[in-house]
């Protein structure tokens, strides 16, 4: 039913297309002769992709499949990347820069920036699918993987061609020599403490020939595109970093054989079993990888692990939880010094995934051996262990090999459970959607004792759930037959259909349990999240013969228990405060202290980067502590301080904090003389181009600079395409915009999701062309006109419209219960990261601004951050200094983020304020566009003496009129509450030695 | 002759009487004392003797103090308002929940002691687990969120009693009250455990004699017999009561915020880590300080009079 329907629509849509666009009329075939460009824009195709999930015409890729015959003819078309007959930047024609013979590649290849569009025609003399195969090159970009569209004639043909991803190729940044049995081996630098530094990672970029693939797994085989006879115009959108392109290649991937049909031939070619061969791999000697977070793992957890120490950290493995996403593998080399037959096995641990495996693709020399090895799959167990590869009833398989030299790569893929966890994610959004549709009806809180008369309102309901429940229930049952039995993993799933069950019995009983329905929507959700990370650890990998009994040392009980005891005792005796090399006493190089207030895995980053670049070239030592900067103000009243300390939140050292207030470390401790005024170096101004005006704002006052920004962020709109799509509501410019959206959600039971807070004050604030305090910091100006206007209108939101003052707005949007929110910019990341059920379902843009009297519209927002501050004691000051200007460098900061995000992935993405850093970072095109914009319009919230009061009393006042709607007028209370804000300004000034305002 | 020896024994009276010899003879004792003398005194009495000693001073923690004199307690009694609320609040903390806790101590540890064995045990640990699981109290974030997913909330939606979400800890009227409700509930502590050991150690002899005496009711029994025999107990379970309820803050802190809103849930305590951490006035938190020290020491001498009345 549903196919034909979009197989209906999917051709109304390209006769569209073909009508409107080419202006050729008739059949795709009459398209043979024409010039095979078409005439969308950039700006057109941006659009497609940024609505094809809201746009039902755009089919995915299992129905587009069904829609045609399936006919995959043997023909190959390649089309020459020199061919192309379009190519734009930035919406208007622009030459691209071809280069000849590049990197060993003869031909002509042509560069895509990451801004570019590029098309190319291709005939086809033979109708039927085709794999769409690139030669790339990953030139210099932003380090993350290149994104691209694919349109065939203008057109999206489906779903999972708006978001291609081709992976770049990195290696250790260390050299490389070779090891026994032809791997590669590495001289791991070391700490003086004894530890193994984690190598960085660099490109080692090299041409790769790439199918197109399903970004997100589900679709495990290679996509093909269905061609009919003629020319088609290809276009290649770019979404994400610059490529090289070669050629694109049109043509059916062989299917690979079975094990036992690979082996009878192999057998009847002679091949023998070898004898006595072993060549051992270490996991953590890999060649090159497709990722940056694929460097080496520190294991602890077992001696059996080579090597293993109890007490320094080695390299000894690779993988893990950084070796868990769709698509990333590792390559390791090896020598054969025997042509014939052997055993492959790992020493491995998965403790990660209960319930489900994870699968690899393993590929020897570039090419599946058999079919069997497309997603093989490796059960849950506790520890360390030998995984042979075999067909699971204790048969190893024998691969042949040749004497010489081979590759062996692993990478991940959703195996097995790719159709079930595109089907739950299918039936995630269907249940999303009937939340929605009856929350317009209830309620989010409905009245349990009123008749809604849910099936006379909804009759399509009925249904809809009896379809998702039938999806949902098949999906477990393919799961079981996966699993074999059944698994922990399986129960929210079932939970979710038990409540569909009882809901199809009688609908009205959502009424009562609406609230639970949201939760188990949420958790089937959350379980797409963790069956879809597939983390494998490799120690070692033995290539072996048959008659070869592979040994491991140290897997008994007693081993375990000695190594156990003896990193007990060594935990007594390790500073884990101290991260890294610590510079011996006595040396002639200064050196200082620096104190990191965030995580471990950051300190270890900064502390490899301040030893390879930093000491290295300004002669300096550092001693790295991470310390818990909620210290800092008792260390410094006992001395013990730091000389630099970076990552500093506010005073009460809570770094969540400072999303709801201002920092006010910096001017607090210097107008104290606790931190030294920067102003006293010369190249300040220098260093202060950098960063946006407004984030050094908060750490300004009375002519000194007391620290540098570190991170800026700030609030933007975020909103969700389907939803608005589905109301018909455009996307708010303005509060007055907002505040008619406010009504169309509350008519549909929906909420504008905005919490009070001095970020959502602030923006209000300056819109209008308010302040905070007078020119000179010292007399509040919240009494002014503006102010209280603001002050009401930011009251009225919260008593007339009656917003949520409590609930996290990143929850509501993911239910949908607030499409449209105001929050920080880095939501943006755990969204991304941890919202797969929505993905691609938002956007997010400027906030709305306020019209002036203009008629120019103001956009302006606060911003806060954490800052690089110098203690005044220091005995380097000149030493810190040159350490700050270092550590808030663009080349600094563009590393430290990218490596962050090496490590953690993209929810870590580091919200530097460096204004050449940030365009560094590896955000998709049109996402830095709009933060961009947004950035132009941010506002610096300045901190004065008492300063804290401020906003404490606006807070005070706010509460007062939220809660006692009846009796207290914002105006007043207000009002009220500046005198006490004058008084403790004055009072601190008082203190301070400073002149007090004269009223 | 008589003179003379009574001379000697005079001067070795008074040798006795020095706190040296005394020291010497029993050194076995002053020995045995001083661990926890030493470490009484360093982290006790001298931080006591500081605390006093800053609350003279402008001290900004950065910088060294300055003195300033009575100028401190110039302004905490004079000029500071939300001093008095703290104050206020403080007390109505300590007039509520110190008695009626220690009152709910006993009378759980009096029933709980008419249990045998494990049954005794078990119950002991039920009423004592909520004081030892540290941050217990954190439940209550949980049961008083302020929108509609906050339990006190759904419950009191879903029966009809409100029909808006009340954001409790943001709305002064509910904070105290409901501070102090979750102090209640937390107050079977210290005192509790020690009144469950005093109650065990009453002599059971003076139970048949006092029954031999005519004592008519388990009430009676309790005044005259059980409540005078553990009477340290008492004095301990006191003390501990009292010094708690005036230093609540961690409550406050944690459910209503600091500053909470419009100071409806600030203590004497949370206001001088406002001034401590937030204000660097170290000074002035110093003088809060020693306000509350002898707040403290005043309520404690009054209540040990009272104590002294048991059994009478």
């Amino acid at each position: 039913m549903r196919g034909s329907r979009q197989l209906k629509k999917c051709m109304a849509v390209l006769l569209a297309v073909a009508v409107g666009v080419t202006g050729i009329t008739a059949l795709p075939q009459a398209r043979m002769e024409a010039d095979a460009m078409t005439d969308k824009t950039m700006d057109e195709y941006d659009e497609i992709v940024s609505t094809y999930s809201v746009d039902s015409s755009v089919p995915d890729y299992k129905s587009y499949v069904k829609n045609y015959n399936a006919v995959y003819p043997d023909a190959r078309i390649e089309v020459e990347a020199g061919a192309y007959v379009r190519y734009e930047e930035e919406n208007a024609a622009a030459e691209p820069q071809v280069f000849s013979d590049y990197q060993g590649m003869s031909g002509d290849s042509v560069l895509t920036s990451e801004k570019a569009m590029i098309e190319y025609e291709v005939n086809v003399a033979q109708e039927g699918f085709y794999n769409l195969a690139v030669d790339y090159f990953p030139v210099a970009g932003k380090s993350s993987d290149i994104e691209r569209s694919i349109f065939v004639d203008g057109a999206l043909p489906y779903g999972e061609m708006a978001l291609l991803t081709f992976h770049r190729v990195w290696k250790y940044d260390i050299v490389q020599s070779a090891g026994e049995n032809g791997s590669v081996t590495y001289a791991w630098e070391k700490d003086n403490q004894g530890n193994d530094c984690k190598p960085g990672m660099v490109e080692a970029p090299e041409w790769m020939t790439s199918y197109c693939y399903d970004s997100d797994g589900y679709v495990t085989s290679p996509l093909s595109l269905y061609l009919t006879k003629g020319t088609h115009t290809i276009s290649i959108l770019s979404l994400k970093e610059p490529m090289l392109i070669r050629k694109l290649t049109f043509e059916n991937a062989a299917s690979t054989k079975s094990y036992a049909e690979v082996k009878a031939e192999q057998d009847k070619n002679g091949a023998k079993d070898t004898t006595g061969q072993l060549i051992t791999i270490q996991g953590e000697d890999a060649t090159k990888s497709s990722s940056q977070m694929l460097y080496p793992q520190q294991d602890q957890s077992s001696p059996a692990v080579y090597p293993s120490s109890h007490k320094e950290l080695l390299n000894n493995t690779v993988g893990g939880n950084s070796w868990r996403l769709v698509g990333q593998w590792i390559e390791w080399d090896f020598d054969v010094a025997e042509t014939g037959y052997y055993n492959i096995s790992l020493y491995d641990c998965q403790n990660f995934v209960r319930g489900v495996y994870v699968s690899r693709r393993i590929m020897i020399d570039g090419i599946v051996p058999f079919s069997e090895l497309e997603d093989y799959g490796f059960t849950y167990g506790q520890s360390w262990r030998e995984d042979v590869i075999g067909d699971g009833q204790g048969n190893p398989y024998s691969f042949y090999l040749e004497q010489g030299h081979h590759t062996i790569r692993m990478e991940v893929v959703l195996g097995d459970f790719s159709s079930i966890i595109s089907e739950v994610e299918d039936c995630v959004k269907q249940l999303n959607n009937i939340y929605r549709k009856v929350i317009k009806v209830t309620g989010v809180s409905p009245d349990t004792y009123r008749d809604y008369q849910i099936e006379a309102t909804l009759p399509e309901l009925h249904n809809e759930l009896v379809a998702v429940r039938d999806q949902l229930d098949a999906s477990i049952t393919s799961l079981r037959a996966l699993t074999g039995k059944k698994s922990d993993k399986e129960t929210v799933l079932l939970t979710m259909r038990d409540q569909l069950d009882d809901l199809i019995a009688d609908a009205e009983y959502f009424v009562r349990v609406i609230g639970a329905y949201k939760i188990n929507v949420r958790a089937c959700g959350n379980w797409i999240t963790s069956v879809i990370a597939q983390p494998l650890a490799v120690d070692r990998i033995n290539i072996y013969s048959a008659d070869v009994n592979v040994k491991y040392e140290n897997t008994s009980f007693w081993s375990k228990l000695i190594y156990e005891v003896k990193r007990l005792v060594f935990s007594f005796i390790i500073d884990y405060n101290q991260i890294g090399n610590v510079a011996e006493e006595g040396t002639d190089a200064p050196t200082i202290t620096l104190w990191i207030g965030s995580g471990r895995d950051q300190a270890n980053v900064i502390k490899a980067m301040i030893d390879e670049t930093f000491t290295s070239n300004y002669g300096v030592n550092v001693n790295v502590q991470l310390v818990d900067m909620s210290t800092l103000l008792r260390a410094e009243l006992a001395g013990e301080g730091p000389d630099v300390a970076i990552q500093v939140a506010n005073t009460t050292g809570i770094a969540g904090q400072v999303l709801n207030t201002g920092n006010d470390t910096p001017v607090n401790y210097g107008i104290r003389n606790a931190v030294l005024d920067l102003t006293q170096f010369d190249d300040l101004d220098a260093v202060s181009k950098r960063f946006s005006e407004a984030s050094l704002i908060p750490f300004q006052f009375d002519g000194a600079t007391y620290a540098l920004p570190e991170t800026t962020t700030f609030p933007v709109m975020f909103y969700r395409r389907d939803i608005l799509a589905e109301l018909g509501l455009e996307v708010p410019e303005t509060w007055d915009d907002v505040k008619v959206a406010m009504t169309v959600l509350a008519k549909n039971q929906m909420e504008f999701g905005m919490l009070p807070g001095e970020q959502t004050f602030a923006m209000l604030l300056y819109q209008n062309g308010g302040e905070y305090y007078t020119e000179n910091g010292d007399r509040s100006a919240l009494d002014s006109d503006v102010a209280v206007n603001v002050f009401k209108d930011y009251c009225e939101f919260y008593t007339d419209y009656k917003l949520d003052k409590e609930t996290s707005v990143e929850e509501r949007f993911r239910t949908g219960e607030c499409p449209i929110i105001i929050a920080d910019y880095t939501i943006y990341n755990n969204l991304v990261v941890s919202a797969p059920d929505i993905a691609g379902l938002w956007d997010f843009v400027p906030v709305p601004g306020t019209v002036k009297e203009d008629g120019t519209v103001d956009r302006s927002t606060g911003c806060t951050g954490l800052a690089s501050i110098i203690m005044a004691n220091t005995a380097y000051p000149q030493e810190c200094w040159e350490f700050l200007k270092w550590w808030t460098s663009a080349d600094v900061q563009t590393q430290y983020g990218r490596e962050m995000e090496s490590l953690m992935g993209s929810a870590a993405r580091v919200p530097t304020a460096n204004l050449e850093a940030f365009e560094n970072m590896p955000w998709p095109v049109d996402d830095f566009r709009a933060l961009e914009e947004a950035f132009v319009w941010v506002k610096g919230i300045p901190q004065v003496p008492g300063g804290y009061y401020s906003w404490r009393n606006v807070n005070n006042a706010f509460y007062t009129v939220t809660t006692e709607t009846n009796t207290a007028s914002p105006r007043e209370e207000l009002m009220d509450k500046v005198i006490y804000i004058n008084a403790e300004i004055d009072y601190k000034r008082q203190e301070l030695h400073l002149p007090i305002a004269v009223n | 002759m008589d003179a003379q020896i009574s001379k000697e024994a005079y001067e070795i009276a008074a040798k006795q009487k020095k706190l040296g010899y005394q020291i010497k003879r029993n050194k076995a004792s002053y020995l045995m004392l001083a661990p926890y003398f030493i470490l009484f005194f360093l982290f006790t009495v001298l931080p006591v003797v500081i605390s006093i000693g800053l609350s003279f001073t402008y001290f900004n923690m950065l910088e060294a103090p300055t003195f300033v004199g009575w100028k401190n307690y110039i302004k905490l009694f004079l000029e500071d308002d939300i001093f008095l609320i703290s104050l206020k609040n403080t007390l109505i903390f300590a007039v509520i929940t110190g008695p009626v806790s220690y009152i709910l101590c006993l009378l759980f540890a009096w029933i709980i002691n008419e249990f045998k064995g494990k049954v005794r045990a078990l119950l002991t640990l039920i009423f004592y687990a909520p004081s030892i699981c540290g941050n217990a109290y954190m439940v209550w974030n949980l049961i008083l969120t302020g929108d509609r997913y906050g339990y006190l909330n759904g419950i009191l939606l879903k029966f009809g009693f409100i029909d808006e979400a009340i954001l409790w800890m943001k709305t002064e009227k509910y904070v105290l009250p409901v501070l102090i409700v979750v102090q209640l509930w937390l107050s079977l502590g210290t005192g509790f455990l020690s009144f469950i050991a005093g109650l065990q150690t009453v002599d059971k002899s003076l139970y048949e004699a006092a029954a031999l005496d005519g004592i008519k009711n388990r009430w009676q029994e309790l005044w005259y017999v059980t409540l005078p025999s553990m009477k340290p107990q008492l004095m301990f379970g006191a003390v501990m009561q009292i010094t708690q309820s005036f230093a609540v803050a961690d409550i406050s802190i944690q459910l209503a915020g600091n500053p909470s809103v419009n100071y409806a849930g600030a203590t004497v305590v949370t206001h001088l880590l406002d001034y401590g951490s937030t204000r660097f006035e170290m000074g002035y938190a110093s003088a809060i300080a020693t306000v509350l020290f002898l707040l403290m020491i005043g309520t404690n001498k009054l209540v040990q009079r009272i104590l002294r009345r048991v059994g009478e």
